[in-house]
């Protein structure tokens, strides 16, 4: 195998697939390296046709996982039996926690992309000049204008559905038609309409193809499944093994090695440049040295920024780039779990066919300017939730037991709903990440430790957000509105993010506006470790859109010779 | 895709249908192992409880029952895969004392000879209880009655999720769609599903 490349990706993950993708199509040859093994679509798939009567434990997170997987299990949901064999031990893949962080990890070839919520939205000029109107962390380097081009671009190449709204707080994008709501969401839609000025009810924006095809491997519509994390047949939801992964391939220019840990930068003194990496081959443990011109790290935020922490030399004692100090800080995700729920009388007669991966979506409504300001905390919120006809509590309850109660649970039951909060996290310094040398991985490397919380902002957003979903739901008519508040660790939401941030100043930030390093300007970090601050949108595609803008700057710089 | 394939070949589509005598059959072929199945969490004297109560709970009607569709059997199995050893003595000392309790009740010296009928008559305490009943149950939560009522509670739930995750009813009796195609909305009730739910 060379050892001297054009580029190197670190990472194949949402943003490491776009890094191949873009860099591979404008001519360069590229080393992708991949921790983990190769997972190819959709051949090696698993659990694709399973129904949950085709599980041990119907498809749920049973103890043989919980001994492996201890800490993901706290998610309740993510490693199931149809899922966890693509997440990592938690024992072969350690890490510490100062204050309990839910770190949900997927080492794979395609990484996060094949398990991602796949909800996709822009950030908006709320965002981008928040923190320098609010005083808080650092400004952001870019704005709207900077990114909208290439929220563009993305969209189109991976197939977003939703419904355009004209909220400047939520940019529209590039749509495919959006999903139906059911009855009971048309409805809660109307009554919102009706019943509030501030807000509206939309259909989830989502990387989901609803007509059409896209590229990448034979990418097809939705079948309507509702079974994306296990990997899709029909490459209808976004992956990086669907879609980005097969067009780099597709041109010839990349290497793909998976089974390669990245464990350090390699910077040339003299040059003032990054040389290549250094990898540890995950099966043999052989140390291997690459060349490139030019570096993307997207292993995700605390991987990459790891590897940079790792990266020590003479001029950068302190990981590479880090002059700021600020390398592993600034630690954010988006709090959640929390909302209300209630049962509906009407509809009946109602049902639907097909199981939507989606949401509705409730757009962030606080601190918009003038009457949406609070006083009690500072950003925002958007509700995701959905109405079903699963609830056979009150059926169950009248009937004890017996014929009339297994007759009730054969029909599709009461209506209900839920909307749950999904807040922004402020970029608090003393959230942080860190490397404990005293304890090493299976391959000799340090673990990271995470030390985060929420705080007061955090926790005053999390009372309004009860307090407006209990609302929403008994205006709209629901009865037996339950407001629900369950235990939120950061990480939970799986949008760590911020740790490398990007800024104006390379005294307060990691990272340019180009998501290059302040000081080694052939490093670039386009994951979540690079944004200044966090919104309330679900992240990936602001990941996707900032790599591919990335991508297309380095081919220019190298281009000018000025890499 | 493949189960779809082969379900459409025999003739079963996307709606609710009613057992054909071949599946019957392999149910029956099934029961005949029945008395030989060894529990795993429960002892042999408490499954036989826990299958009494089970079938009180989900009967045979002109769809199969508890004990045709061996859900004792995935309870058992259930609980040793997927509960944590607290959880576990939970159902445990639930079960234990439940017993004892009926025990009493009807004078009887071994579980063994307690009688669906005898099970039926604390059902009906318990699982029909008035709402004023089960609110001082559920606030004086450490009385003998009450651990008594939230073990038969979970006993319901544990059943109930056993008959939604079964082969036979998610297939046969439920509407049953692996591969939908398309979504719709706002469809009538009867004509989607002939008033099933969908068992995905």
């Amino acid at each position: 195998m060379i050892n001297k490349y054009d580029a190197i990706v670190v990472g194949t993950g949402i943003s490491g697939g776009w890094a191949a993708k873009e860099l591979c199509e404008k001519g360069l040859k590229t080393l992708v390296l991949e921790r983990g093994p190769m997972l190819v679509h959709p051949t090696d798939y698993k659990n694709v046709d399973k129904d949950p009567w085709d599980f041990k434990g119907g498809d749920t997170i049973t103890q043989e996982i919980r001994k492996r997987q201890p800490k993901q299990s706290r998610s309740g949901y993510i490693n199931t039996e149809s899922t966890t064999h693509l997440l990592v031990n938690d024992y072969e893949h350690p890490y510490n926690e100062d204050k309990r962080f839910d770190w949900i990890r997927g080492y794979h070839v395609g990484g996060r992309s094949l398990l991602w919520g796949r909800l996709s939205w822009r950030l908006s000029d709320i965002d981008f000049n928040a923190n320098l109107r609010e005083g808080i962390a650092v400004d952001w380097p870019i704005r709207y204008k900077d990114l909208a081009p290439w929220y563009s671009y993305v969209e189109k190449y991976i197939g977003v559905s939703g419904e355009k709204l004209g909220l400047p707080q939520l940019p529209d994008g590039e749509f495919l038609k959006p999903m139906d709501m059911n009855c009971l969401e048309q409805e809660f839609k109307k009554s919102i309409k009706k019943n509030y000025k501030d807000r509206l009810v939309t259909v989830g924006r989502i990387a989901i193809i609803t007509e059409g095809t896209k590229p990448g491997l034979n990418r097809v519509q939705c079948q309507y499944r509702n079974r994306c994390r296990r990997g899709c047949p029909y490459g209808a939801p976004f992956s990086s093994n669907s879609s980005t992964l097969p067009a780099a391939e597709q041109t010839g220019n990349m290497t793909l090695r998976p089974n390669s840990i990245v464990y350090e930068v390699i910077y040339d003194e003299n040059k003032n440049r990054a040389k290549g990496v250094r990898v540890i081959d995950s099966e043999t443990k052989k140390i291997m040295e690459y060349e490139a011109k030019v570096i993307f790290l997207c292993a995700s935020t605390a991987a990459s920024t790891s590897i940079l922490m790792q990266s020590k030399s003479k001029r950068f004692p302190n990981g590479l780039g880090n002059d700021s100090g600020e390398l592993g800080h600034n630690l954010m995700d988006h709090h959640f779990l929390l909302g209300a729920d209630g049962v509906y009388d009407g509809f009946q007669d109602k049902y639907y066919k097909g199981r939507h991966a989606g949401c509705i979506y409730i757009p962030r409504f606080r601190n918009l300017g003038g009457s949406t300001n609070r006083k009690d905390f500072l950003r925002g919120y958007g509700f995701q939730g959905g109405a079903w006809r699963t609830d056979h509590r009150e059926m169950i309850k009248k009937a004890g037991f017996g014929k009339e109660l297994k007759d009730a649970v054969l029909t599709p039951g009461n209506w209900a709903m839920g909307l749950g909060g999904f807040g922004e996290v402020l970029p608090y310094h003393d959230n942080r990440l860190y490397l404990d040398y005293n304890k090493k991985d299976n391959w000799g490397l340090p673990t990271i430790t995470f030390d985060a919380e929420i705080k007061e902002n955090e926790k005053a957003m999390r009372k309004d957000i009860k307090q407006q979903a209990a609302e929403m739901l008994e205006s709209a008519g629901f009865r037996n509105v339950r407001e629900y508040d369950n235990e939120y660790a950061m990480g939970l939401a799986i949008h760590e993010m911020g740790t490398a941030r990007m800024g104006h100043d390379p005294k307060t930030s990691v990272l340019n506006k180009y998501n290059q390093l302040h000081t080694v300007p052939n490093v670039y970090v386009t994951d979540g470790s690079s944004m200044t601050s966090a919104g309330s949108q679900n992240p990936s595609l602001t990941y996707m859109a900032l790599t591919a803008r990335a991508a297309n700057h380095a081919v220019d710089e190298l281009k000018k010779m000025n890499l | 895709m493949e189960r779809r394939k082969v379900l459409k070949k025999i003739g079963y589509g996307s709606v609710a249908i009613v057992a054909s005598p071949q599946i019957l059959n392999i149910l029956h072929g099934c029961q005949s192992s029945l008395d030989e199945y060894s529990p795993i969490f429960f002892t042999k004297t408490q499954f036989q409880i826990i299958r009494k109560i089970m079938e009180l709970i989900i009967p045979k009607t002109d769809i199969p029952g508890s004990t045709e569709l061996r859900l004792p059997e995935f309870i058992d199995n259930y609980i040793d895969v997927v509960m944590n050893q607290n959880d576990k003595e939970k159902i445990s000392n639930g079960l234990k004392s439940f017993i004892k309790l009926i025990l009493i009740e009807t004078k009887k010296n071994h579980s063994n000879k307690v009688s669906a009928s005898d099970l039926n008559i604390q059902l009906e305490k318990y699982l029909k209880a008035s709402d004023k009943q089960i609110e001082i149950w559920e606030t004086n939560s450490k009385s003998p009655e009450s651990e008594v009522y939230n073990h038969l509670i979970q006993i319901r739930s544990l059943t109930l999720n056993a008959f939604r995750l079964n082969e036979y009813i998610g297939e046969k009796v439920l509407a049953y769609d692996p591969i939908p195609g398309n979504r719709e909305v706002c469809l009538d009730l009867k004509k989607t599903t002939g008033g099933k739910r969908w068992s995905l």
